[in-house]
């Protein structure tokens, strides 16, 4: 495979993968999650609020398990 | 285990929701709620967590900057994780001011307005005084489930007396099945909230209760119904997560002690993902 075509090819994959936590199904316990990261970095910069992350290493469903 | 155990905890949401910005991703790039951004941004801060194979992530809070302020352990109790989120607020002062709409309420609020400010931060005795002064029914059943959280039932019981009329009474029912069901009176406890209607926002609470009587009372099937059907025909709120905590233990073995996983078949009702973690207290006589 060329480089560009390889660079394409993986730019491709990043940018699909970029947001699909503010895709799925979100999690409804009333905790009020702020997705995809942008967003969440955006608000606690503005309203000068601390950031609460919760990584998950388990594996995911797009209807929202994990 | 954490959503249904310390996120879905009434105090701890409102905590979260008062004082932070709160962001879930999947670690794995190519995992169905990825965030490389996020991913990025932590692996940065906590290299460790950017290996093929990782334990189990602890909860973060970080600032924007990407500092690491605080952590709280994946498996921590409700207890443990209240404790560090205020601890850290208490210790970084400059994070933890007030926003704008808490100052405009705190001038110019109602009291049933202020009160959940100050139980959203933790402040619950203040929040009891200042609602102790009120005789509203909204403010009777918030004064009567602060009570009912502390277990002072006399107080609790005094202010459901001034509760009256449409949803309130649903919300004085539940608090009271709480206080029967604590008390071990657990067929008193699932009468008490049987009048609690499907429209109720109280409805997930009053089934998962019915479901505990049943389970204290020894009858396993019942319960395992009962939260099987809530599960399936409720809207998902704090209480479906709990009822499927309750739900995938109580399966395991005559009492609810099997170490549940999903390594294998998804067998939870809400097709949770990974090791269950520590038993539901709720499971164990009040």
């Amino acid at each position: 495979m060329e480089f560009v075509e390889f660079a394409v090819l993986a730019t491709l994959l990043l940018t699909g993968t970029l947001a699909r936590a503010a895709d799925g199904a979100r999690d409804q316990t009333g905790i009020q999650w702020v997705l995809p990261f942008p967003e969440a970095l955006k608000k606690a910069k503005a309203e000068r609020r601390l950031l609460l992350i919760k990584p998950i290493a388990f594996g995911t469903s797009k209807d929202g398990g994990w | 285990m954490l959503r249904a155990g310390p996120f879905s905890d009434e105090r701890i949401v409102r905590q979260i929701n008062r004082r932070f910005v709160p962001l879930y991703f999947d670690l794995n790039p190519g995992g169905a709620l990825a965030d490389n951004k996020a991913r990025g941004f932590v692996v940065k801060a906590r290299k460790e967590l950017g290996g093929a194979s990782v334990n189990t992530p602890p909860v973060l809070v970080m600032t924007p900057d990407g500092d690491v302020l605080g952590e709280v352990d994946n498996y921590a109790s409700e207890e443990t994780m209240l404790d560090s989120l205020r601890d850290v607020l208490q210790k970084h002062a400059d994070w933890n001011q007030p926003s704008d709409d808490e100052k405009k309420i705190a001038r110019s609020g109602t009291p049933l307005e202020r009160a959940n400010v100050l139980f959203d931060l933790g402040n619950v005795d203040a929040a009891r005084r200042l609602l102790e002064k009120e005789t509203g029914a909204a403010e009777s059943a918030l004064l009567a489930h602060l009570c009912r959280l502390a277990k002072d039932w006399d107080a609790m019981e005094k202010a459901l007396a001034r509760v009256k009329g449409g949803e309130l009474e649903d919300d004085a029912r539940v608090e009271r099945a709480w206080h029967r069901y604590a008390e071990h009176d657990f067929a008193a406890a699932a009468k008490e909230v049987a009048a609690v209607g499907k429209e109720s926002r109280r409805t997930t609470e009053a089934r998962y209760l019915v479901g505990l009587a049943q389970w204290q009372q020894g009858k396993k099937d019942e319960a395992l119904a009962t939260w099987k059907a809530t599960i399936e025909h409720c809207s998902q709120d704090p209480w479906i997560y709990r009822a499927d905590w309750a739900f995938t233990q109580a399966s395991e073995g005559s009492d609810g002690h099997g170490s549940f996983s999903t390594g294998g078949p998804r067998t939870s009702p809400l097709g949770r993902i990974g090791y269950m973690g520590r038993r539901n207290p709720d499971l164990d006589p009040p």
